[in-house]
C-alpha cells in the first residue's frame, strides 16, 4: 500500500529553488534513505513531506489526502518528524519533552492517563533514553538528546517516522542500536521510515530503498544496488569510490579513494610496483596522489591490491585467482618494468605462485632501473617458498637498490632520482 | 505502576496542592495590604467589617466596633484598591507567560514589548479625545486599551521574527522603539488635555498606580481580565509544546499560527484591561513567571494557574509596600517595581547559560 507519494514537487525558499519535479512513492513499512550532498535538497525534501513546507508545484499525498490540507493534530497521529537538533527554552526533563510526543493523543481537558507514561517508558527504554528520564534537557550531550528526540517521535506512535540525520550525534554502538530499532519496527509493525543520511555505508546496510539527490533533482532511486554504484557516486558527490560487499552483511559498503579531478601535476615518470596481499594499497594511492604514472603486477584478481589498482587507474597485470604467475603475464609484467623509469617492491609475502614476480625485481635491479624496496617486514617472515624468496632477497639486497621503510620516504627517493636522472 | 508513572502522577497531584497553597498566601497577602497604610486598621477589625458587609453576618464573636470612618476606608477605599492590585498582577503575569512562550523568549513581558505602552496609547486616545466613550460607556476605555494592546503585540511580532524564531536583540530593539513612540503619543496628549478634568487621569497612565481606585474600575475589569486569564489555562500544554518551536510543535499536532492568535489576544484583553485602571507597571510580567518557574518548574499547565495567584500576590505586596515606605505620602507602584525589575531584567540579559539561551 502506497502511504506517501510526492507528486512533481518544486520548493522554493524565497525566490531560490531548492527542489525539483520530485517524484515518489513510498510504500507502507518502507525503510527509505534519503542521500546527497550538502544542500541538494534533503532537508527540503523532509519538510515537505511532513507538510512544513508547502510546495510551490505539485502535491505531497498522505495516503490520498494532501498533507497540507490535513489538520496538524490528525497528522501528528500518523506521522512523527525527528529533527536535526532540539532546542528547548527552559528546563524540562527528558520525562517531560517525550511526554510532548503524547501531545495529539491526550484530550485538551485532561492529564495524561497511565497508557500515556507507558507509551513514554517504552520509547525511553528502546531509545536507551530512560536512564537520564528525570535530568534535564540542558544538561544532557547532543548525542542524549537525538535519543530523547527520537525517544518522543516513538512515543507519538505513528504509522510514519521522518528522521534528519538520525545518528549523526551518536556514537556508532547507538547508530546500530537505533537504526536496528527503525529496521525492526518497519519490519514488524509496518512503521513507515524515511531518514537522510550522511553516512552512505550506514544507509546501504538499513534502506531498502535509496533516494539520490542533487541539485534539488532525484538523481538515482531504487534498491541499494542500484544506487550504491562507483559511477553514481563518483557523479553526485565527485569522489571516486570502490563499492565492496560488506562480508558479513552482504551490503555494499564504500571506500572512499580520492576526490574526482583533484589537482595533481602529471610527472611524466612510470613508476612499476611489485606488491600483493594487501600490502601495495597504500603505495597506490600514494603514488596516484603524487602524479606518477603508476602501473603493477602480477596481481591475482582476489588481492586488494588488485581491487584498488582498478579503482585507481592503474594498469595492472593480472592473473588468474589461485593460479602462479604464468609465461605470458610474466612477460607482460616484465615489459611493463622495462618501460618504467623505477621500480618498487613492497614487502609482499612470497611463495612459489608469485616467486617469478620478485624475480622480475632482480632482473629490473640488474638492468640499472632505479629500485626502491619498501616495508619493514623481514624476508624470514614472508618467506612462504621454503627459503627460496629470503635467497633472492638476499641476492638483491647486495645489489643496487635502495632500502626505504615507508611509502613516504619511497616518494623522496623517487625525487631524488628523478633529479639524478635529469642530471645526467 | 512504574517508579516512573508514580512520580509523574504524585507531580500532578502536587500542582493542587501548590494552587492552594498559593491562594492562602495571597488571602493573607490581601489581609496585611487592607491593615497598612496612612490609618492602620487592626485585624480584628477587618475582620470584622468583611464579615459584616461581604458575608452579611450580624456581629458575630466579640469582636471590636469598628468606627465609621474605618468601615469607609477599608470599604471604599482599600478594599477596591487590593481587588485592583490583584486583578492587575494577574494579568501582567500571565501575559509575561504568554508572550514569553510564545516568542520562546525569557526576556519578554508587556512592559518590554510595548504592549501596555499600546493600551496606554488607545485608552488616552479614549480620555483625551473621547473615542467610542459614545458607544461604549465605561467600556471606552477598556475597548481602546485593548485595541491598542493587540495591534502593538501583533506588529512587535511582526518587526521581531527573523526565520521562524524572535532573537532577543529585535525583540526587545523592535519593542523598546515601538514603546517609545507610544509614549510620546501619550505624553502628546498631555498638551491637549483639559487641565482640569483630563490630566491628571493621563499622567498617572505614565507613572502607574493602583491610588484612587474605584469600585466602578474593578467591577468593569473584573470580567475583562479574569476570563482570558482563565481561558488561557486551556493552553498550557500547548504552550509547553510551542516551547520546541513552532515548526516541531507543528508536528506534535499544535497549529501555532491560530495558537498564537488565540493566546496573545486573550493575553492583550488582560493586559490591556489592567492597564486601562492602573496605568503603565513596568516588569511584573518579566519577573512573576521566572520566580513560579523557579518554584513551580516551567510545565505551563502549573505556571499558569502559579503566575496569575503568585503575580496577584506580588502586585498586593508591592502596593503594600509603596503605601508604607515613606509615609503619609505614597508612591505609584509603578515606580517601585520598575526599581526592582530593571536589575533582574538586566541579570536575565547578561546571564547565558543554560536553558535560557536567547
Amino acid at each position: 500500500m502506497v502511504v506517501i507519494t510526492v507528486n512533481d514537487v518544486d520548493c522554493y525558499y524565497d525566490s531560490a529553488k531548492v527542489l525539483e519535479g520530485i517524484k515518489l512513492k513510498i510504500g507502507k513499512g518502507d525503510f527509505v534513505g534519503i542521500i546527497g550532498t550538502n544542500g541538494s535538497g534533503k532537508t527540503t525534501l523532509l519538510r515537505a513531506i511532513s507538510g512544513t513546507l508547502k510546495p510551490r508545484k505539485g502535491t505531497v499525498f498522505l495516503e490520498d489526502i494532501d498533507v497540507n490540507r490535513i489538520k496538524k493534530l490528525e497528522l501528528a497521529r500518523k506521522m512523527a518528524v525527528v529533527p536535526q537538533d532540539t532546542n528547548i527554552l527552559f528546563d524540562f526533563t527528558s520525562f517531560d519533552i517525550v511526554m510532548m510526543g503524547r501531545n495529539p493523543h491526550v484530550d485538551r481537558l485532561r492529564f495524561e492517563s497511565e497508557k500515556d507514561v507507558q507509551a513514554v517508558e517504552k520509547a525511553m527504554e528502546f531509545t536507551g533514553s530512560l536512564q537520564f528520564a528525570n535530568r534535564p534537557i540542558g544538561s544532557l550531550s547532543a548525542g542524549e538528546r537525538q535519543r530523547v528526540s527520537i525517544a518522543r517521535a516513538l512515543a507519538q506512535e505513528p504509522e510514519i517516522i521522518l528522521l534528519d540525520e538520525p545518528t549523526s550525534h551518536l556514537d556508532i554502538g547507538f547508530q546500530l542500536e537505533i537504526l536496528e530499532l527503525l529496521l525492526k519496527l518497519s519490519e514488524k509493525e509496518k512503521l513507515t521510515v524515511i531518514a537522510v543520511f550522511h553516512d552512505l555505508n550506514l544507509a546501504a546496510v538499513y534502506c531498502k530503498t535509496i533516494l539520490l539527490l542533487k541539485g534539488g533533482m532525484v538523481m538515482a532511486c531504487g534498491n541499494i544496488d542500484d544506487v550504491i554504484r562507483p559511477e553514481i557516486i563518483r557523479d553526485a558527490y565527485g569522489v571516486n569510490v570502490d563499492v565492496k560487499l560488506h562480508p558479513l552483511t552482504g551490503s555494499p559498503y564504500i571506500v572512499p579513494l580520492a576526490r574526482v579531478g583533484s589537482r595533481v601535476q602529471k610527472k611524466n615518470l612510470k613508476v612499476h610496483v611489485i606488491c600483493g596481499g594487501g600490502t601495495g594499497s597504500a603505495l597506490f594511492k600514494t603514488l596516484v596522489d603524487e602524479g606518477y604514472d603508476v602501473s603493477a603486477g602480477v596481481l591475482s584478481w582476489p588481492d586488494s591490491d588488485y581491487e584498488y589498482a582498478g579503482a585507481l587507474g592503474i594498469d595492472v597485470v593480472g592473473e588468474s585467482p589461485f593460479c602462479s604467475v604464468g609465461e605470458q603475464s610474466s612477460e607482460e609484467n616484465l615489459a611493463r618494468i622495462r618501460d618504467a623509469d623505477a621500480v618498487i617492491l613492497t614487502d609482499m609475502p612470497v611463495s612459489t605462485g608469485n616467486i617469478k614476480n620478485l624475480e622480475a625485481f632482480k632482473i629490473a635491479v640488474e638492468e640499472g632501473k632505479l629500485a626502491i624496496c619498501v616495508g619493514q617486514t623481514t624476508p624470514e617472515k614472508r618467506d612462504f617458498a621454503g627459503g627460496r624468496a629470503v635467497q633472492l632477497l638476499d641476492e638483491i639486497y647486495r645489489m643496487n637498490v635502495v632500502l626505504v621503510n615507508d611509502a613516504h620516504n619511497a616518494i623522496k627517493v623517487l625525487t631524488d632520482g628523478a633529479r639524478w636522472k635529469k642530471d645526467s | 505502576m512504574s517508579e516512573l508513572a508514580e512520580r509523574h502522577f504524585r507531580r500532578i497531584a502536587s500542582w493542587k496542592r501548590t494552587v492552594a497553597i498559593l491562594v492562602v498566601v495571597l488571602a493573607f497577602t490581601s489581609i496585611a495590604g487592607l491593615n497598612v497604610g496612612f490609618s492602620q486598621i487592626p485585624f480584628q477589625k477587618i475582620i470584622a467589617i468583611l464579615l459584616q458587609n461581604v458575608l452579611n453576618t450580624s456581629q458575630a464573636l466579640n469582636m471590636p466596633e469598628p468606627t465609621a470612618a474605618e468601615s469607609a476606608i477599608l470599604l471604599q477605599v482599600r478594599l477596591p484598591r487590593i481587588l485592583a492590585g490583584i486583578l492587575v498582577g494577574a494579568s501582567l503575569s500571565v501575559g509575561g507567560v504568554v508572550f514569553q512562550a510564545v516568542f520562546r523568549n525569557p526576556m519578554a513581558d508587556p512592559y518590554v514589548l510595548g504592549v501596555s505602552s499600546g493600551a496606554a496609547a488607545g485608552g488616552v486616545a479614549a480620555i483625551a479625545f473621547g473615542f467610542g466613550t459614545a458607544t461604549l460607556g465605561v467600556f471606552a476605555v477598556p475597548a481602546m486599551a485593548f485595541f491598542g494592546a493587540s495591534m502593538t503585540s501583533m506588529l512587535v511580532y511582526r518587526l521581531a521574527k527573523i526565520g521562524g524564531t524572535t532573537p532577543a536583540m529585535t525583540l526587545l530593539l523592535s519593542g523598546i522603539a515601538i514603546s517609545i513612540v507610544l509614549s510620546s503619543f501619550v505624553t502628546l496628549t498631555l498638551f491637549f488635555a483639559n487641565p482640569y478634568n483630563q490630566l491628571q487621569g493621563i499622567i498617572f497612565w505614565l507613572i502607574g498606580s493602583l491610588a484612587s481606585m474605584s469600585w466602578t474600575e474593578v467591577i468593569v475589569a473584573t470580567p475583562l481580565i479574569l476570563i482570558p486569564a482563565l481561558l488561557i489555562n486551556f493552553f498550557g500544554r500547548d504552550l509547553n509544546v510551542m516551547l520546541l518551536g513552532e515548526e516541531e510543535a507543528g508536528h506534535l499536532g499544535v497549529e501555532p499560527e491560530s495558537l498564537k492568535k488565540i493566546v496573545i489576544l486573550l493575553a492583550s484583553l488582560a493586559v490591556a484591561s489592567a492597564v486601562a485602571i492602573s496605568g503603565i507597571i513596568g516588569f511584573v510580567g518579566l519577573i512573576v513567571p521566572h520566580i513560579v518557574r523557579l518554584l513551580v518548574g516551567p510545565d505551563h499547565r502549573i505556571l499558569i494557574p502559579a503566575s496569575i495567584i503568585g503575580g496577584a500576590t506580588y502586585m498586593v505586596a508591592f502596593d503594600a509596600v509603596s503605601r508604607v515606605i515613606y509615609p503619609p505620602l505614597e508612591f505609584p507602584v509603578g515606580v517601585i517595581t520598575a526599581l526592582a525589575g530593571g536589575p533582574f531584567f538586566l541579570y536575565l540579559l547578561r546571564r547565558k547559560k543554560g536553558s535560557y539561551r536567547i
